[in-house]
């Protein structure tokens, strides 16, 4: 079997021609076939082929109703859209909550992983207890925190009221909605993000924070000197992903708000959903989805090409 | 001096110990809140007091949930969808996994556009079409349906998973296997998939979960169109039970006794190199050669490491 390593570490234009493909070559080829395509089948029939239908859908003026003549309009949808400016306002909500989200996520995940790799007691207990959102589907955690936000029988209002504050209709005030749900965002956030955390503090080495602390570091300088730069990768990789994940979640705040009050938590894939299904324009919805699907594209690239550098820094 | 410096170091211990306790009530009190809701009557529930101990215990919403809310079929619809999923999610990626490693080329880099385009495209976009393929397919409404669209969507993560074991794998393991006349199915099917069993494991654990996860709430009759989009979050955090050393020497015992490892027994630096525990372990700070990022993965494949 070494005939192959030397096809492989050949450059991969040698395998191109067609007539020199020799009996190894095609051996292989056809195990490749054998191996790949149990799998292939359901994956093109589920995702590649909806994935592309669905993109091409944009194009079109489908909507939901019944027998209606779907027609390619070209871009039509995308101009309209330019236009629109509740899907912008939209646009613009959903990156104020992801980014939130991300951000406060990391904050208090930093916080607790911090808290949870310094040898205190009751540590076991707590990495127990904070696993707790993780535990709970999306929507149950929307029904708990609707539950607390109650403006009548909710705890977070009678525990302010007993200390003076007046409460206030925290998910149905204009101003207090979007920070209202960015919590509950952040709450259902946090265990994943302290779990990586946690892990990525444990590689780095103690050695590393001894020769710190020999060398007159304080706690405050060894964070910021020696486990902050070598949390970086782990940082930037859940941050990344943690914005695209809430940029397209959609349970917790349908759930929560529906999108009120008067559209201050309407996120883009509420509003594409609502475009899709109330007002039954799925053309249209695609073609939101469309322009959301290159937004998060345009975020990936920003991550990718970072690791791409690292990487490439690490094998020099 | 050195009174103000213990002084400082008790103060600051009591710092940590509020915030945590502060972690520990922003965390736990919804849970807790939920729990006691569960004992509550409705009036109470309605009611404008707040009180996390309920004023009369009422246990009647547990047996409603069994009964009337038809809970129970429910969960067994889940566990069975659960199951399957697990298994044909196995059976379907172990192969497409040893492909997306071992044979380089185009193949490898349409699977992994694949494995990252699935990732990214929000959900309201493969819904509707998902919904007219499995209409005219006649899969729409039945559990079989959803299983094969539950394959389709854990198995990015899952094949990304296993192709980092499976390039744990040395080569040499394979090649020995070989040379003892077995033929290449002889070598994948004794060789290649056990050695890959305690990632499997690991893997179905998470299939499961999720796979609960995600038909719970469908279950109970709330619409959740989100719920399609797939692997959930939970999906994609690496289990730090994963780590186990106790499981990893088993392995490495499994390896070393395995009948064709002793002809070739790759040396200690390599060795150390390919602990398959290493990938295991979560992100480090410099990734071992069988991380699972793409661009990481591609600067360390190797062919490359092989190549002068």
């Amino acid at each position: 079997m070494t005939e192959p390593k030397v096809l492989i570490a050949s450059p991969p234009k040698a395998t191109k021609p067609k007539p020199k493909l020799g009996h190894r070559a095609r051996s292989e080829r056809r195990e490749a076939i054998a191996l790949v395509g149990p799998a292939l089948l359901p994956i093109l029939i589920f995702s590649v082929i909806p994935l592309l239908s669905g993109v091409a859908l944009g194009f079109t003026n489908a909507t939901l109703a019944r027998n209606a003549e779907i027609d390619f309009i070209g871009f039509g949808n995308f101009i309209e859209l330019t236009g629109n400016t509740r899907f912008w306002g939209s646009f613009g909500l959903g990156l104020i909550w992801a980014g939130g989200v991300a951000l406060l996520t990391l904050i208090s995940a930093m916080g607790l992983a911090l808290l949870l790799n310094s040898n205190l007691r009751f540590k076991g207990l707590t990495r127990v207890l904070a696993l707790i959102p993780w535990a709970m589907p999306p929507v149950v955690i929307a029904i708990v925190w609707r539950m607390i936000y109650n403006p009548n029988s909710g705890p977070l209002n009678a525990m302010l009221e007993s200390i003076g504050i007046p409460g206030t209709n925290w998910l149905g005030d204009f101003s207090t909605a979007l920070p209202a749900v960015i919590v509950v965002g952040v709450w259902s956030g946090i265990p994943q993000t302290t779990v990586l955390l946690l892990a990525g503090m444990q590689a780095i080495s103690p050695e590393l924070h001894e020769a710190a602390a020999v060398d007159g570091a304080g706690a405050l300088r060894r964070f910021w000197h020696v486990t902050l730069p070598g949390l970086r990768p782990v940082i930037l990789a859940i941050t990344t992903l943690d914005f695209i994940w809430q940029f397209n979640s959609f349970g917790l705040v349908y759930v929560l708000t529906e999108g009120g009050p008067g559209g201050r938590t309407m996120i883009p894939p509420l509003f594409t959903y609502l475009e899709a299904f109330r007002n039954r324009e799925i053309g249209m919805a695609s073609a939101m989805g469309d322009v959301l699907v290159i937004a998060i594209m345009a975020i990936l690239s920003i991550y990718l090409i970072n690791q791409f550098r690292q990487s490439r820094k690490a094998v020099r | 001096m050195s009174q103000s410096t213990t002084a400082k170091r008790v103060g600051g211990r009591v710092l940590m110990y509020l915030a945590l306790a502060g972690y520990l009530v922003f965390l736990g009190f919804p849970l807790l809140w939920l729990v006691s809701a569960a004992f509550k009557s409705s009036a109470e529930l309605n009611s404008l007091s707040a009180n996390l101990i309920p004023q009369e215990w009422v246990f009647t919403n547990f047996t409603n949930a069994l009964e009337r809310q038809n809970l129970i079929p429910a969960a067994i619809n889940s566990l069975v969808v659960s199951i399957a999923t697990m298994v044909i999610t196995m059976l379907l990626t172990m192969p497409m996994a040893y492909a997306l490693a071992r044979l380089q080329g185009r193949l490898r880099a349409a699977g992994t556009v694949w494995i990252l385009g699935s990732q990214v495209f929000p959900s309201i976009l493969i819904i509707i079409p998902l919904f007219l393929v499995m209409r005219t397919l006649h899969l729409n409404d039945s559990l079989f349906g959803l299983v094969l669209v539950y394959v389709t969507f854990t198995m990015p993560f899952t094949l990304w998973m296993m192709q980092g074991y499976v390039a744990a794998i040395p080569r040499e393991l394979e090649e020995a296997g070989e040379m003892d006349g077995a033929g290449r199915w002889q070598v994948l099917r004794t060789i290649v998939f056990p050695l890959l069993v305690p990632g499997a494991r690991r893997d179905r654990d998470v299939h499961v979960r999720v796979g609960v996860e995600r038909v719970l709430p469908r279950a109970r009759a709330h619409p959740e169109p989100g719920a399609l989009h797939a692997p959930d979050r939970a999906a994609i955090v690496p289990r730090r039970g994963g780590a186990d050393p106790a499981r990893a020497a088993r392995r490495r015992r499994r390896a070393r006794d395995h009948p064709v490892a002793h002809h070739l027994r790759p040396p200690a630096a390599a060795s150390h190199r390919r602990d398959p525990r290493r990938c295991r372990e979560g992100l480090r700070r410099r990734p071992p050669p069988c991380t699972r990022h793409p661009t990481q993965e591609n600067s360390t494949t190797p062919r490359e490491r092989q190549s002068p």
